[in-house]
């Protein structure tokens, strides 16, 4: 009975060795999916037509094959959000930053730096006329911001 | 301040106290992860050992229980690290912007750099500081804020001026090439 204390510490210490597992096992499987995303690009780099491909064509080429990542991933959220990223000249090393930031390691794709900035929806861009049409309702221009009346605020996701 | 900067861990630990000093007055059953707790304490103060009865309540949790705390204890520790951070970036603005500024972690539970993204593009200013935490801020209705401009940051995004909206809805933002 006596060993018991000695025994619950040393299952502590398997278990913090579990949680840097868990750790590395997280990484490993976001890099994984990193990685899938630039076979995407392999895969966009070999078609045929890739010389005549527009935009649009070769952003919905890889959105298209996202679909296959976890949806809550790291890989998914990155190619995601980072479509809404201007100059398009800069994605991928915002991409390659956002990567090396999770992997805490170096990480290239010659065939996404080739085709990051192209494959956009050139169409998509839509003007928002801050004078006569209004924000998104989460959003606030600093003019119109308040900032008195309220404890500090912890908002979610919208 | 040193209450303060490790707040998370302190109350985690007394957290357990607690439930310690409950279950031995009878307000709560016996619990995995108080027990084993229980039974160092005892031993350390009391040199008394468990029972039989003791063991057999534990025994269900005898692997998870040290894992929960010990996976407790690192958010604790991960925690107060970010609120350090936070209050450091704080501390660099107007007093008033002070309390609406936020840890990306607040908003999205991915990685966050790409949180932070995710931000910008639906209006918010992001940026990390010189300390690498990335934060964000809203005004005091929880609203984000396109057009804050940060002090001494490493990096920093929000929506391109005039602003643009994606097909998907989201704001086309900018990091460098913004007007800061």
């Amino acid at each position: 009975m006596r060993q018991i204390p000695k025994l619950f510490i040393l299952i502590i210490l398997l278990s913090a060795c579990s949680v840097e597992q868990n750790t590395d096992k997280a990484q490993h499987t976001d890099l994984s999916e990193f990685n899938q995303i630039c076979i995407f690009f392999d895969e966009l780099s070999e078609q045929t037509s890739i010389t005549t491909l527009s935009g649009k064509e070769k952003n919905d080429f890889i959105m298209e094959r996202l679909e296959s990542l976890r949806p809550d991933g790291n890989a998914k959220l990155a190619w995601t959000v980072i479509r809404n990223f201007t100059p398009n000249e800069e994605r991928y090393s915002m991409f390659k930053q956002g990567v090396e930031s999770v992997i805490e390691q170096e990480w290239n794709c010659l065939s996404m730096e080739a085709l990051a900035a192209s494959s956009i929806d050139e169409a998509g861009g839509l003007l928002v006329d801050t004078q006569s049409e209004p924000l998104p309702s989460n959003v606030v221009l600093m003019k119109e911001a308040v900032w008195e009346g309220a404890s500090e605020k912890n908002t979610s996701k919208q | 301040m040193g209450v303060r900067e490790n707040f998370n861990v302190i109350q985690n630990t007394s957290g357990t106290i607690a439930a310690i000093g409950l279950e031995k007055i009878g307000k709560i059953a016996a619990g995995n992860l108080v027990t084993p707790a229980i039974w160092v304490l005892n031993t350390v103060t009391n040199n008394s050992t468990p029972n039989a009865i003791d063991i057999g309540i534990y025994a269900s949790g005898f692997v998870s229980a040290p894992a929960a705390i010990t996976v407790s204890t690192v958010k604790a520790l991960s925690d107060d690290s970010i609120n350090r951070k936070v209050t450091e970036i704080r501390l660099q603005h107007e007093a008033k912007y002070r309390p609406f500024i936020l840890p990306v972690q607040n908003y999205g539970h991915n990685a966050p750099f790409f949180v932070a993204q995710d931000i910008a593009g639906n209006g918010g200013t992001v940026w990390q500081g010189q300390n690498h935490q990335w934060v964000y801020i809203t005004d005091a209705r929880g609203l984000l804020v396109p057009d804050f401009k940060p002090n001494n940051f490493r990096q920093a995004m929000q929506p391109n001026f005039p602003f643009e909206r994606n097909r998907n809805n989201k704001f086309i933002f900018c990091s460098r090439t913004c007007r800061w």
